[in-house]
């Protein structure tokens, strides 16, 4: 350590934050699932050049290298906004292209400017320690760009997670402390200014990754959550290792200059070979000493803690489907339950009334009986029979199931083409009573969704492992923003529906471990593929 | 009884005959049970004081009419009637133009009160 590096504060900032987001964004980049997850490695991979840039402009003390390095540096800067800004989108699965359009065509201009020299006025050495950016008009606007799309990234994270996941209280705190880190970011633009602020608070950018990745990839990097935990504490241990190793250096540099009046690149590489030949069995005992005491028995504990993570998932998409169930069912309940109300209300006024008397006994009969059958199509749902799994004529029970329908198929004169390709008398073990439902269920559907003359054709088909059954009609076909939610339950364009009937057929289909699968094209028609396994 | 009509739009037989039971004694009613047919009776009746329409409807939600009405009636008043008690549908419908927001089950004079104070 000479007149060409000095070992300052914000070189050691740019140092953990160098040392913190590498292994963050390896693990994003390589091992995260989602695309939100690979688009967010180049967010911390923007922070990570920060980080690499503060280091050096922190500790260089030859202008014309720290100018490179000042410009190298704020091309990270500058892509910063922009990756948290579309990163931030794309988990929310919010459509505001315009928006990530104007966040990328800002952070192009100031990339172009900053190419040109015209970023920042100049650079200038600051409390008489490193060579930072002096600020100019550019950068007055560049700062405020780049506070507002920061800020507005992060608003609009928080309220969605309060929102979306109320239940998850951790990656609400994870949320607004990486928004303090975030604040040691903002910070170090006074510096460029002639404002007398040390750049200290550069140190918090770390804490903006760590729990930024924390609280939006907990639960999508399940099976690399421990590695993280694990990889997070070995940085920061090994980066107060190397800090204090740094000092010792710095320290005992001084010590000698003192002492004989010179400085020695020699003696100071002795100095820091010895002192790194005892830190390299103290950095090896802190290695174990983590592994032992944070993650003790280690196989059955990670096994332990990904179950436990595992059971959170589980619960809280649990809530979500309650959520739905919930406010469907309150919807079909609450429409007989007004009728039944208001005509029990007006009962004692209208009493001799006897057309109102023959309506009302008419209309809460028939109001009754909708909610009864909406809490036997919803114990079948929420509670559905065990399977009676028995040997059967599959084409036998397709034949029943049709024979069943030939009235409904006689009035509208639907064309029947049958197209057995499969086994003449395949037997295969299923709940004929529970697949006879779900068969009927779908023919209904199609029944419904045509119109007169239409065709309908049932055909089958089979491979070694597979039997299966094709529905296809003419019928009105379903648009595209509909088709994903056609197994939610309660959904239905239909009157009279109460949008349980494919919810069903899909448990039922999943219970023999088969599979359904839709197809769909408005004013073309609908074709659906059960899978069942054979044998 | 109001000169002035009231336009009830819902898909439910049960609720079409409440609000019927409830209004047709005061007020001259006209009732369907889709969004189609009322922007329809709209068009042809200049006599439509005030709309009662439901949220959830199977072939054009409720909000979606609502909008085609307040973009063909800018001053026409209309009432949403929901099974939902969510803020979110209320403030949907108040920024679309409702301006009313009735949840089922309702009470009989709940819906008096909210007609006799928007009818126009």
């Amino acid at each position: 350590m000479s007149q060409f590096f000095h070992i300052t504060p914000f070189a050691i900032s740019g140092l953990l934050i160098l040392l913190v987001n590498f292994p963050l964004f390896l693990m994003l980049f390589l091992k995260g699932k989602s695309k939100s997850a690979r688009l967010f490695s180049y967010h911390i991979f923007t922070v990570l050049i920060w980080g690499i840039g503060s280091f050096f402009i922190g500790g260089l003390q030859n202008e014309t290298l720290a100018k490179y390095i000042l410009k190298f540096t704020l091309i990270g800067v500058i892509f910063i906004p922009a990756s948290f800004y579309h990163a931030a989108s794309i988990i929310m699965n919010k459509k505001d292209n315009l928006t990530i359009l104007f966040v990328y065509i800002q952070a192009f201009c100031f990339l172009i400017i900053n190419i040109n020299d015209q970023l920042y006025a100049s650079s200038k050495y600051i409390f008489n320690s490193f060579y930072y950016y002096n600020s100019n008009t550019t950068m007055v606007v560049f700062m405020i760009f780049w506070i507002i799309i920061v800020l507005t990234a992060y608003i609009r994270l928080i309220l969605h997670y309060k929102i979306c996941y109320p239940e998850q209280k951790k990656a609400l705190l994870f949320l607004i402390l990486s928004l303090i880190g975030f604040s040691g970011g903002i910070t170090n633009f006074m510096a460029t200014f002639d404002l007398n602020i040390y750049p200290y608070s550069n140190f918090l950018v770390p804490i903006h990754s760590i729990f930024i990745t924390l609280a939006i990839f907990r639960h999508q990097l399940i099976e690399v959550d421990l590695v993280i935990k694990r990889g997070l504490v070995y940085s920061t241990v090994i980066a107060i290792l190397s800090l204090t190793y740094l000092l010792m250096v710095l320290l005992l540099e001084k010590y000698f200059e003192e002492l004989f009046g010179y400085k020695s690149l020699i003696v100071s590489a002795i100095t820091a070979f010895i002192l790194g030949l005892f830190f390299i069995p103290l950095r090896n005992k802190i290695h174990s000493f983590v592994d032992e005491y944070f993650y003790k028995g280690t196989p059955e504990e990670i096994i332990q803690q990904n179950q436990k993570l595992r059971e959170e998932i589980t619960r809280s998409e649990k809530y979500k489907t309650l959520g739905f169930l919930t406010s469907g069912i309150a919807h079909e309940i609450k429409n007989p339950l007004t009728a039944i109300k208001t005509f029990a209300e007006y009962l004692p006024q209208k009493i001799e009334d006897k057309e109102f008397l023959l309506k009302f006994s008419k209309l809460i009969n028939k109001e009754v009986s909708r909610i009864d059958d909406l809490v036997h199509q919803l114990l079948d749902y929420g509670k559905p029979s065990p399977l009676s799994i028995k040997s059967a004529d599959i084409h036998k029970l397709l034949n029943e199931t049709i024979d069943f329908l030939n009235s409904k198929t006689i009035q509208k004169n639907i064309t029947l083409i049958k197209q057995f390709h499969a086994n003449e008398d395949q037997i295969i073990s299923i709940d004929s009573n529970q697949i006879k439902q779900a068969l009927l269920n779908l023919l209904l559907n199609a029944l419904e969704s045509m119109k007169q003359n239409d065709q309908l054709i049932i055909a089958t088909e089979q491979t070694d492992k597979l039997f299966k059954i094709i529905i296809k009609d003419s019928g009105c076909g379903i648009t595209k923003e509909d088709l994903p939610h056609v197994f939610d339950p309660f959904f239905s364009r239909k009157d009279n529906s109460t949008g349980l009937g494919l919810a069903i057929t899909q448990s039922i289909i999943e219970k023999h471990q088969g599979k359904i699968r839709i197809r769909s094209e408005i004013n073309v028609g609908t074709e659906i593929t059960i899978e069942l396994p054979v044998g | 009884m109001s000169n002035k009509k009231i336009l009830i739009v819902d898909d439910e037989e049960g609720i079409r005959e409440s609000l019927k039971l409830i209004l047709e004694e005061h007020y001259e009613l006209i009732v369907t049970d889709n969004g189609e047919q009322a922007l329809e009776c709209l068009k042809n009746d200049k006599n439509i004081g005030l709309v009662l329409m439901d949220i959830k409807m199977p072939k054009v939600n409720g909000l979606d009419v609502l909008k085609a009405m307040k973009a063909a009636h800018p001053k026409l008043n209309i009432i949403m009637v929901t099974g939902y008690k969510s803020v979110e549908t209320a403030a949907e419908a108040s920024k679309l133009g409702a301006c009313g927001y009735i949840v089922k089950p309702f009470k009989s004079e709940e819906i008096l009160e909210s007609v006799k104070r928007n009818l126009k």
